[in-house]
């Protein structure tokens, strides 16, 4: 049985301060909840589908074609989630009626942080008993080493988030120090599914760039295609084996097609780099941009179907020398108050 | 010279003072710099050119002249096959009447007069003297053996009788700036007749020849266009390229870099002549010029090799030639703009 210590105008005075940050209640929270299944199966009503079976996705995609917005930030757009994705977690009041809080913590102002350097710490002994068992039974102490590589642990951010009150980097240092001392462990797998929820998967890093094969043609003559494209223009490159380096663009000879001699060299540039000047022909089809833009989408193009022909060493080359790499210039936009992008007004001192 | 299929390819040259005496006003003004850089003419003996050579030994004199037109794209070599072509009638002895550009008598005049001949047409005083100058400088040797058959009347005191010789035709003309397109036209009716009957052979040599038959950027004084027909010079030159005359040949050029009001892209004597001019050439023998075959490219690259044209040390290499033939597309003019700063 709770005794009342104080009034019950105390606690309430109490309560109300406490209840500056909680801004959303539990009762407010709830109701939300309803109606938001209730939103739910009604817009899947509207769109002609199964409320039962109407999914998050199917949520989305509906919003987007009911509400179509042409906002840039994809935040800024019509939105309808589930209350626990649009709130964020509250703390709930930590103490009962009788002021008397509920964890032990309470009074070192981060409970959570020090229950959970706690809990960690618990496991860490457990783990070194079990270890010191196996030594005493000179049983060989399991290895299975966890992919380090392919996880990394939480950031600080999300440890706030997840403990519901701020950590400072001094904690945050000491708490993934202690992590790392347990994974560390030769038997730390019996504590795996404690480790895990702090790491996280890293994604993939680099996407492999797969080179295609190369395709051949009716009469047996290799070719590959390749795509490119800078500041607008978008070029497609099919380039022949066994040529006498002839190149066509949009059906028309080069020296017709780029009368300036900086295009021609832009052109040239693939080829003389790998040193296959008169070696292939090609035929490209280029739409869009400027005069330069196209020579400059139409090298990119090549580039990528040359690298069908070439060793992955001289790829790597190449990669190096940029003729590989997507060109990210483009027109730089107006800025209201100035006269260009960069260029402001004539100042005038009067 | 005489040139067989087998020198194609090759360059051959040509001593200084015959190309003065021969091409006073013949020449593209780029190889004009060139000779005087490299301190002597050398020129390239290409299929086109060796096929008219082969045409014109075979020709009957007897019949009417034949027609030949040269076209090829922008800077293919179309005039060198035409200087190459007076070279060597000029060798052989025949008459040339070289005409460097028509363009030039279509356009940028500074003086028009009305003709004293005829009413209603325009005379171009300055090109016409110019021409003579020029054409008295290539002649020199046959102005005395030819005498005109009519007498010509130049104004109310001077006058040319028959049997007088072509030189004081061409004098008149060039003493007399008002009458110097009358008395072109005199010269070329003379030579004409002279071809029939003499022992001469003639060659007319006219440099883009469409400029004949398109419009002009000219106007008279009220500001109406001239058409082409309207200028004496223009007239005489279409009359004599007509084919009523015999023992003489005709080779002219079509160029579309002077030519006036056409599109960049075209080249064949179709679209460069217009319908009209394209009638009145009518039975012709057309011959493309194309770019440099891969013969023609290494005998050209070696020949700025051995010349020490080419400065830069890569372009030595087989890289440097693969990248020249490249970038120029095998295109005469453009190997030479680019060889100019290496």
């Amino acid at each position: 049985t709770l005794r009342l210590i104080c009034t019950t105008t105390a606690v309430q005075k109490r309560n109300v301060a406490a209840s500056g940050p909680e801004k959303y209640t539990e009762a407010f929270i709830k109701k939300q909840i309803e109606e938001f299944n209730l939103g739910k199966r009604h817009l899947a009503n509207m769109m002609g589908e199964d409320p039962e079976t109407f999914t998050q996705e199917d949520i989305d995609r509906a919003i987007a074609y009911l509400f179509p917005s042409g906002l840039f930030d994809k935040r800024a757009r019509p939105l309808m989630k589930h209350p626990t994705e649009v709130f964020p977690e509250q703390r709930k009041i930590q103490w009962g009626e009788d002021g008397r809080p509920f964890h032990f913590l309470f009074y070192t102002g981060k409970q959570s942080y020090y229950s959970l350097m706690h809990e960690t710490y618990e496991k860490f002994l457990n783990v070194q008993k079990h270890q010191d068992q196996l030594t005493a039974q000179d049983l060989p102490l399991q290895k299975e080493k966890r992919n380090l590589a392919g996880s990394r642990w939480l950031t600080k951010i999300e440890l706030e988030e997840m403990l519901l009150e701020k950590v400072s980097d001094n904690d945050y240092s000491r708490f993934i120090q202690l992590l790392q001392k347990l994974a560390t462990l030769p038997c730390a797998d019996i504590e795996e599914k404690y480790i895990q929820k702090f790491s996280k998967e890293v994604p993939v890093q680099l996407q492999k760039v797969v080179i295609e094969p190369l395709q051949h043609d009716e009469r047996g003559v290799a070719f590959s295609t390749g795509e490119g494209k800078r500041k607008t223009a978008r070029a497609t490159a099919v380039v022949y084996d066994n040529g006498t380096g002839k190149i066509t663009v949009n059906g028309i000879d080069i020296l017709h097609y780029f009368p300036v001699l900086q295009d021609r060299e832009q052109l040239l540039f693939p080829f003389q780099f790998l040193g296959r000047i008169g070696k292939h022909d090609m035929v490209c089809t280029v739409s869009g941009g400027g005069r330069s833009a196209q020579a400059g989408a139409i090298r990119l193009a090549s580039a990528k179907a040359l690298r069908s022909f070439v060793t992955e060493k001289e790829v790597e080359f190449m990669r190096q020398a940029g003729l590989l790499t997507v060109d990210p210039r483009v027109k730089e936009r107006k800025k209201p108050g100035q006269e260009g992008p960069r260029r402001k007004f004539t100042w005038k001192k009067r | 010279a005489k040139h067989t299929e087998q020198h194609e390819g090759r360059l051959y040259n040509i001593p200084l003072e015959e190309v003065k005496a021969v091409f006073p006003h013949g020449l593209p003004h780029r190889f004009q710099q060139q000779i005087q850089t490299f301190n002597e003419a050398r020129l390239m003996v290409r299929r086109p050119a060796l096929e008219i050579l082969t045409y014109l030994k075979g020709s009957n004199f007897a019949h009417p002249a034949v027609r030949y037109v040269i076209y090829g794209e922008r800077g293919t070599g179309k005039t060198m096959t035409l200087c190459h072509v007076v070279h060597y009638c000029s060798r052989q002895g025949w008459l040339v009447v070289h005409v460097p550009d028509a363009h030039l008598w279509v356009k940028n005049c500074k003086e028009l007069f009305q003709s004293s001949y005829k009413k209603d047409r325009l005379d171009q005083p300055l090109q016409a003297s110019v021409w003579l100058k020029n054409f008295k400088a290539s002649n020199e040797r046959f102005l005395d053996e030819i005498k005109t058959q009519k007498k010509y009347i130049w104004g109310k005191r001077e006058s040319t009788e028959e049997g007088r010789p072509l030189r004081e035709v061409v004098e008149q003309g060039l003493a007399r700036v008002r009458s110097a397109s009358d008395a072109v036209g005199a010269l070329l009716r003379e030579l004409r007749l002279q071809g029939q009957r003499g022992p001469r052979r003639l060659l007319v040599a006219v440099d883009g020849a469409n400029a004949l038959w398109g419009r002009t950027t000219l106007s008279k004084e009220d500001k109406s266009p001239v058409s082409p027909e309207e200028l004496t010079l223009v007239h005489n030159l279409r009359k004599t390229l007509r084919n009523d005359w015999s023992g003489g040949a005709i080779v002219t050029t079509l160029s579309q870099t002077g030519s006036l009001f056409k599109p960049s892209s075209a080249y064949t004597p179709q679209e460069l002549l217009g319908k009209e001019g394209f009638d009145a050439l009518d039975p012709f023998v057309p011959i493309p010029v194309p770019n440099y075959s891969p013969r023609e490219f290494e005998s050209c690259y070696g020949y700025y090799l051995e010349r020490r044209w080419l400065q830069h040390e890569k372009a030595h290499t087989e890289d440097g030639k693969a990248e020249l033939r490249f970038l120029s597309g095998s295109n005469p003019r453009q190997l030479d703009r680019l060889a100019g700063p290496l």
